[in-house]
């Protein structure tokens, strides 16, 4: 009894944090459904720069689907971005499934010499930052004349490290011996990896595919350094266009931006959940 | 939640994005602005001229005849044409026959009325020689006639005085054995006589001031009247002139003050000469009272002439600083002096001793023109009651003086006159009041001395008082009769020197003789001219080739002092004449080839040069162009296109009107089509471009070069309001 007491006085804090971190997302569902004056009133000291502080109430004062209206139906702009944007993520991943999972399965199954130099150089590219890759893959997107369009920022994506690193760990999982009996009962490379490798290592596939999706979705650096042209752009630079006037155009683009990435998440949560609890059983 | 229902959820989302892409695409669309677009030409600008207008003749002839006509037949009608010489109109020659008989009659009166305007001009210019020349008799003969009379008295009072003294003296001789009280009682007697003098000269001189105050009040009523008709006499200067007769009224004013200033001087002088002997007086005075009267009056009254340069002197001071007061004063102080002797044979003696009229008779005149009236007949001429001489002139001034409604009216200068008598009213009564006080003084010293002389007398044996009471009053007697005759010499000599101003005032201008002459000539022309119809038979002719083009008069009706009919010369040509605009004036000028087109278009004429273009009077927007037309082209009164269009040089911009706008400030600009990267895509926009206007006409703009390429493509129109920076989709 006591210990259930005990269990259920811990709950509090952990309430209290998904609170704060379920805010933001509170935030910009209310946001979505204020008149402009209202959201105007509220956020004046932070994007005015008016005295005072920002305030936010949790239901709105005068409800309204006015600004998802007007994002829906008079912002043809907000589509151009959204269909970039879908484009984008989806053509990384694709790229990211064609290029990183035989990667992956390379680095996990074979031994040859240098494996362990190069599993060093995926982390090692891994760790570094955008900023650190920036210049360099501008001078070499430059050189291709791929600048200003979608394929400099596909292609870099595509070939990113991340995925094949959290491939190669599901791919490490699986047993030697299920591959073994298979090349016994004569099965060749390309059968063990797409009968055997493939399905076993779906989990990882399909949480490093979720995660990537996120990444790229959500990608913000890459488009506003190689792309010039408006009509490439992705619905990440949709919100930098906005200002106060249109601020509940914001809020609605930035909730219709959210319901992908949620479907998605909600679609492979199965996966990525078992992904990384696999990846963490397996350290 | 299941896979597969998230699969469809997602599915749904993104088909629900799909159509969202589209309507707000659509919905995008409707606010794109299609618009068409044209490059720059290369150009030249039309500036069109059209207009329409009418043919008239080049001179137009005016047909006249004598008003009050009447006409008999009218033998053309308008629009017709006529040949020199054609009969035009007859009028009725009975009717013109009985008017050329009246006129005739109406001259020979207006000669008879000539005639007596001339010979009443010259009898009245007689008259008026014959009343100045009457005033100046009577002037000297009524100033000789009080001087006579002031002698007369006087001699008549230095008799009393004599007999009295002598008595006295007498009778001193007789008593001053017993008494010798009688040196006593003869200077107490002595002091009262001299008190009783001074009494007198006070009375004399009030009643010479107040005399004199009469005379200044006339004299400021008089001005004040004068002043008032010349106010008015200027304006009616104007009409008098239009008659021909010269306006002589301010030369007359001028005349009469200047005759009226000369007989006041006269009186001035008369009465000098008057004073210069009261001076002398007053010495014998002043003598007398120390040695014996009668010897020392008369020995320096001759003899002591250095005194009278002196009393002059005082005299003229005076005069100086007073008008026709002083002499009146002067007199009135020289009068003083009347129990002692006066030098006054010098005055007389110059004066003829003609004595018919009587002293009344004077008095009256005076006083009839010292009350007044003299005046009125100033600022009335026309009245009766002026003088007779005056009367033929009046008669003929009547009419003129009956025209000027400006003259002041009867009860305006009767107002006047009350005004200015109201500013003497005070002065008046204070100098009647010191009449009135003196007369009280003299009596009260006369019935002192009466007193002193019967207690006296009363002394004295009663023989002797009988003699001396009746010696006394002879005394008293002549010297009351000294005065009266004193102040009657002074009224007459104002009076009559008053009569001699007023006979003087020059007539008013007289131009009734001339102007009848004048109207007789006017009417002597007429006749000619009716005699010049009846020579025609009462017939009117055209004078030369034309087209009738009104006619004002009708059959049976008189003819009007207005032209009977209009007629178009057409031995002087036609001309095309029409209004344009001041903005089409810029572009068509004298010299330029134009087209002509008849209304009906079957007729052109090609390269006509315009024959003039010229602002209208009222106008300024409005101006008349015209343009010779060759004969037989046109007919008068048609109606009539002109075309003309000018070319301007070739400019290499050159934007069609409509793609031409303006901006708040009036400057033009136009807009050009521009692409722009925006999320959307390459889009395109609206971009204005200010332009500098060279040249336009209502359908195209010549631009400056620089601003605009010959390759920019240039929005025309647009299917909305377009500006700056909107988004256009060129259709």
């Amino acid at each position: 009894m006591a210990k259930k007491f005990v269990r259920e006085i811990a709950y509090l804090p952990l309430i209290l944090l998904a609170g704060i971190i379920c805010f933001p997302v509170l935030f910009a569902a209310t946001g979505v459904f204020m008149q402009q004056w209202e959201l105007e009133d509220y956020l004046a000291p932070v994007l005015t720069g008016t005295e005072g502080m920002a305030s936010w109430p949790l239901l709105p004062h005068a409800p309204t689907l006015r600004s998802l209206v007007e994002l829906l139906l008079d912002s043809p702009q907000f589509f151009v971005m959204f269909w970039n944007s879908l484009k984008i993520s989806l053509c990384i991943l694709v790229g990211q499934t064609v290029f990183g999972v035989p990667a992956a399965w390379g680095l996990a199954r074979f031994e040859f010499p240098g494996k362990q130099a190069v599993l060093l150089l995926y982390i090692v590219l891994m760790l570094m930052p955008f900023q650190v890759l920036m210049l360099p893959q501008y001078l070499v997107l430059d050189r291709f004349r791929l600048l200003d369009t979608h394929a400099a920022v596909i292609l870099p994506a595509v070939f990113s490290t991340f995925p094949v690193f959290i491939m190669y760990r599901f791919f490490c999982g699986i047993p030697e011996a299920i591959l073994e009996a298979a090349r016994i009962d004569g099965a060749g490379h390309l059968q063990i990896f797409f009968r055997i490798g493939i399905p076993l290592g779906a989990a990882g596939i399909v949480s490093s595919g979720i995660l990537g999706f996120l990444e790229s979705w959500n990608m913000i650096e890459q488009p506003m350094t190689f792309l010039k042209t408006k009509s490439l752009w992705p619905l990440s630079l949709f919100l930098p266009e906005i200002g106060l006037a249109e601020v509940g155009l914001g809020f609605a683009a930035a909730f219709m931006m959210l319901v992908p990435a949620l479907l998605l998440f909600l679609s492979g949560q199965e996966y990525l959940e078992q992904g990384i609890a696999a990846a963490a059983l397996k350290e | 939640m299941k896979n597969g229902k998230l699969v469809r959820i997602t599915a749904m989302f993104f088909v629900l994005m799909l159509c969202f892409t589209i309507l707000s695409r659509a919905a995008d669309q409707l606010s794109v602005a299609a618009v068409t677009t044209e490059r720059p030409q290369n150009r030249m600008i039309e500036h069109a001229v059209r207009t329409s207008g009418k043919i008239v003749q080049n001179q137009e002839l005016a047909v006249t005849t004598l008003p009050d006509q009447r006409v008999t037949a009218i033998y053309v009608r308008e629009g017709q044409r006529v040949a020199k010489g054609d009969l035009l109109f007859e009028v009725d020659t009975t009717l013109l026959e009985e008017q050329i008989l009246n006129q005739e009659q109406e001259m020979e009166k207006q000669e008879l009325m000539v005639k007596d305007a001339k010979s009443q001009k010259e009898v009245s210019a007689a008259q008026k020689a014959n009343s100045q020349a009457q005033a100046a008799e009577q002037y000297s003969l009524s100033t000789k006639q009080a001087g006579v009379q002031l002698s007369r008295a006087k001699q008549q009072l230095e008799q009393a005085k004599k007999k009295l003294k002598k008595f006295r003296k007498s009778a001193k001789s007789g008593k001053s054995g017993n008494s010798g009280g009688g040196e006593g009682d003869s200077d107490v007697e002595e002091a009262l006589l001299q008190a009783l003098q001074d009494k007198t000269d006070a009375y004399v001189a009030a009643q010479g001031e107040l005399r004199a105050l009469e005379w200044e009040i006339e004299n400021a009523v008089y001005t004040a009247k004068q002043n008032a008709i010349n106010g008015t006499a200027t304006l009616t200067a104007q009409g008098r002139t239009f008659t021909g007769a010269a306006d002589t009224d301010d030369t007359r004013d001028t005349e009469s003050v200047a005759m009226m200033t000369k007989v006041e001087d006269e009186v001035k002088n008369t009465w000098l000469a008057v004073n210069e002997e009261k001076e002398v007086e007053n010495t014998c005075l002043a003598v007398g009272e120390e040695e014996d009267v009668e010897d020392t009056c008369l020995t320096v009254g001759a003899g002591e002439a250095e005194i009278v340069p002196e009393a002059i002197d005082a005299s003229e001071s005076v005069l100086v600083d007073e008008t026709a007061v002083d002499p009146v004063s002067a007199f009135a102080e020289g009068g003083s002096g009347f129990d002692l002797d006066i030098e006054i044979e010098d005055v007389t003696g110059q004066l003829p001793s003609s004595q018919e009229s009587g002293n009344d008779e004077e008095s009256n005149f005076g006083a009839e023109i010292g009350d007044g009236s003299d005046y009125t007949l100033n600022s009335d001429m026309g009245s009766t009651s002026g003088s007779a001489e005056n009367d033929g002139d009046m008669i003929i001034d009547d009419p003129v003086n009956q025209t000027e409604p400006q003259t002041p009216k009867a009860a305006e200068l009767a107002q006047i006159e009350q005004t200015v008598r109201a500013n003497y009213s005070q002065k008046l009564a204070a100098a009647q009041k010191k009449v009135s006080d003196a007369q009280a003084g003299k009596e009260t010293a006369e019935a002192a001395l009466v007193k002193y002389q019967q207690a006296q007398l009363a002394a004295n044996d009663s023989l002797n008082t009988q003699t001396a009471q009746q010696l006394a009053s002879d005394v008293q007697t002549a010297q009351q009769a000294y005065e009266d005759a004193a102040l009657a010499a002074n009224e007459a000599a104002v009076v009559s020197g008053r009569a001699v101003a007023i006979a003087n005032i020059a007539d008013p201008s007289n131009s009734s003789d001339r102007m009848n002459e004048i109207s007789y000539e006017q009417m002597e022309l007429t006749l000619e001219k009716l005699e010049g119809l009846k020579k025609t038979k009462g017939k009117v002719c055209a004078e030369a080739d034309g087209l009738i083009t009104k006619i004002n008069i009708m059959t049976g009706e008189k003819t009007l002092d207005t032209t009977a009919l209009l007629m178009a010369d057409l031995s002087k040509g036609y001309r095309f004449t029409a209004d344009i605009t001041k903005e089409q004036q810029k572009y068509i000028g004298t010299g330029d080839l134009v087209r002509l087109t008849s209304g009906d278009g079957k007729q052109k004429l090609e390269d006509l040069p315009v024959e003039s273009v010229s602002a209208d009077e009222n106008s300024e927007e409005i101006y008349h162009v015209t343009v010779q037309v060759p004969e037989d082209s046109f007919e008068i009164g048609r109606n009539v296109n002109l075309d003309f269009v000018r070319k301007s040089e070739t400019y290499p911009v050159t934007v069609p009107l409509s793609a031409l706008h303006l901006d708040e400030k009036q400057q033009p600009y136009v807009l050009v089509v521009e692409e722009y990267n925006s999320i959307m895509g390459t889009e395109q926009r609206a971009r204005k471009v200010s332009v500098t206007v060279l040249e336009q006409n209502e359908s195209y703009a010549a631009l400056a070069e620089g601003a605009i390429g010959s390759e920019t493509e240039i929005i025309v129109q647009s299917d909305k309001a377009v500006d700056n920076g909107s988004r256009v989709r060129v259709g």
